[in-house]
């Protein structure tokens, strides 16, 4: 009997490996000028570099950007799925706490509001310095959520609060935006499209560092977020703590989801539609099978939604933020209708 | 190996006030019995569940398994002792039997480790006793209220417990699927020397089947077998008497006829 399942387990994956290359090596082809499959190939495995312009790109621009969008994809996804267990709520997704709007607002503070904070984040900081101040705002929310975990036993509530502080946030982001000068409007309007290009190696390094731990934290957990689906009754019947549980899981989607705001602005979506599509395909809620498709998956979406945006054979970049989920929401509406059924 | 109540209040409690629902109650739990909590609605049942599965804080006395209150024993350990079906729907209808029965077994798993030859042993012994071969592969949301309930026993009983804990197994049931329940949970008792507490609104089948009753009323608790329960009056006090009443020589509670006032 586990036979053919194994089999079939083992498809998958190589299934998703496959396209996983495939999108990798399509998403550094694309862009305003194109390269060809082979002369990646042959810039990354040759014996030695050309010297030439396409492998300068390569290495200092292409490359990291796919590596980049491999992480994000992967983090959203597997910490939307975290979301979801914990709350129960096929809704949510990894910026439900208001750690996106908590960034947002630490970002519009230092684009908008630069006069006031200004002073507390030096000059030799430069590129830094709006990673730094949405990484305090997304990490200041998520520690008042924690805090506020230890106390509430009930996630509805949580979750109810998550809510409040992002329009707490949005609403105070207004308010920035009314008095700010066009100029730095429009800086922060491109920070909240997304942007996977401008991360340097070491930038990407902290990034996969957090993201890492994250979803290793996720796997250790596997066999306690299925137990999570029963429900908090047979949860505690079983002998899992729930306030130690919702607080590991709130750290780790708070690491992951927060670094990933606070490197490449707020992208939405993926987190929420990357599980439902991985639960929809496979027909499971078993999370020693989402976790690891989420992760791929998660990295699959993001890569392609990333190449989609370069607009192949034109200069132009559209924001990746509307482009997940301009090309992923058609896919979540067409499986629901074909299975006819939603369930976590 | 004995679950008895000591001075035993239950009840719901915030950092405002706490409002009593039962108690005191001061029993020792049959070994190796089926004991049914019978009541009215409202009357403690499922409270008295909740609070010896730990999901509810006494408001006073305590639950003691091996004289040891149940708060200061470990969770780990708790769920090796007393497993439990609820009422309470799944978040994720999309698990395989299997898969659910399989949870049973969380308690006996660390992060890294596979379910062991073990482990699966139990898994399958339990679907088997529980009559569900043949679906291991199907979806909970497509199996029948009966087969769910079986599905839900099979993975209390993967948890390989002496105790288990049962609220209202037979609620949405027909007659057919609850004798098939009610001799299920006897099999258990006889066989695999469980004890096994549960709560129902079906008195007439309590009275029949379990060994022993625990009977919850407003003011008052009552403890014994079925037949010192009838000797007593128990039941005739159980409901206001214009409405229902109790013929102990069929066992049957009748309603009154509205008109014959």
């Amino acid at each position: 009997m586990t036979r053919p399942i194994n089999t079939k387990r083992k498809i998958r994956y190589l299934l998703l490996g496959v396209l996983f290359l495939m999108a990798f090596l399509i998403n550094i082809s694309f862009g305003s000028v194109e390269i060809s499959i082979k002369t990646i190939l042959e810039s990354v495995f040759g014996p030695t570099t050309h010297n030439n312009p396409l492998d300068y790109i390569i290495h200092h621009y292409r490359i990291p950007k796919a590596i980049t969008a491999v992480v994000v994809g992967a983090g959203l996804s597997i910490s939307g799925l975290l979301m979801q267990t914990l709350f129960k709520n096929p809704l949510a997704g990894p910026y439900v706490l208001g750690i996106s709007s908590g960034a947002s607002l630490g970002a519009a503070l230092y684009i908008m509001g630069a006069a006031a904070l200004g002073a507390f984040l030096p000059q030799w900081l430069g590129n830094w310095s709006t990673t730094i101040a949405a990484s305090i705002g997304s990490f200041s929310v998520l520690f008042i959520v924690a805090t506020v975990a230890t106390r509430i036993k009930n996630t509805m509530a949580l979750l109810i609060i998550g809510l409040m502080f992002g329009s707490l946030s949005s609403a105070l982001v207004s308010i920035l935006a009314f008095f700010s000068s066009k100029e730095s409007l429009q800086k922060f309007v491109f920070w909240t499209y997304g942007n996977l290009g401008n991360l340097s190696f070491t930038d990407i390094g902290i990034l996969g560092l957090f993201v890492s731990i994250g979803s290793l934290v996720s796997i250790l957990n596997t066999n306690v977020l299925n137990a999570m689906l029963l429900g908090n009754d047979y949860a505690i019947s079983l002998g899992i703590s729930l306030k130690k549980t919702s607080l590991t899981i709130l750290i780790a989607t708070g690491l992951i989801a927060g670094s990933i705001t606070a490197f490449v602005g707020p992208i939405a979506f993926l987190g929420l539609a990357v599980p439902h599509i991985c639960r929809l395909v496979w027909n499971t809620s078993n999370h020693k099978i989402l976790i690891p498709t989420s992760l791929l998956m998660g990295a699959i979406f993001m890569l392609i939604s990333d190449s989609i945006a370069q607009l192949p054979g034109s200069a132009n970049v559209l924001p990746i933020n509307a482009i997940t989920a301009l090309f992923g929401s058609p896919i979540v509406i067409w499986l629901l209708v074909r299975k006819k059924q939603i369930q976590l | 190996m004995a679950l008895e109540f000591k001075d035993l209040i239950i009840g719901y409690k915030n950092s405002r006030k706490s409002q009593q629902i039962a108690g005191p109650f001061d029993l020792k739990i049959p070994e190796k019995k089926l004991t049914a909590v019978i009541g009215k609605n409202g009357a403690g049942k499922t409270t008295l569940i909740k609070t010896i599965g730990q999901q509810l804080k006494s408001l006073n006395g305590a639950v003691l398994l091996d004289s040891q209150s149940i708060e200061k024993i470990p969770n780990d350990q708790r769920a090796r002792l007393l497993s439990f079906v609820f009422t309470t729907t799944l978040s994720s209808e999309n698990m395989s039997v299997y898969e659910l029965v399989a949870l049973g077994r969380y308690p006996f798993l660390n992060w890294y480790s596979k379910p062991s030859k073990k482990d699966a042993e139990c898994i399958q012994e339990a679907i088997v006793f529980t009559a569900l071969e043949g679906l291991e592969n199907t979806k909970i949301h497509a199996l029948s209220d009966g087969q769910k309930q079986r599905a839900f026993i099979a993975r209390a009983l993967a948890q390989e417990t002496p105790y288990m804990i049962l609220d209202e197994p037979m609620s949405h049931l027909d007659h057919h699927h609850k004798a098939q329940l009610l001799s299920l949970m006897k099999k258990l008792v006889n066989e695999k020397d469980k004890t096994i507490v549960y709560t129902t609104h079906d008195i007439e089948k309590a009275i029949t089947n379990a060994d022993f009753i625990l009977a919850l009323t407003e003011d008052k608790s009552f403890f014994n077998t079925p037949d010192n329960l009838i000797k007593e009056g128990v039941f005739d006090i159980l409901f206001p008497q214009e409405q229902v009443y109790f013929n102990p020589a069929t066992s049957q509670f009748l309603y009154r006829d509205p008109k014959s006032k």
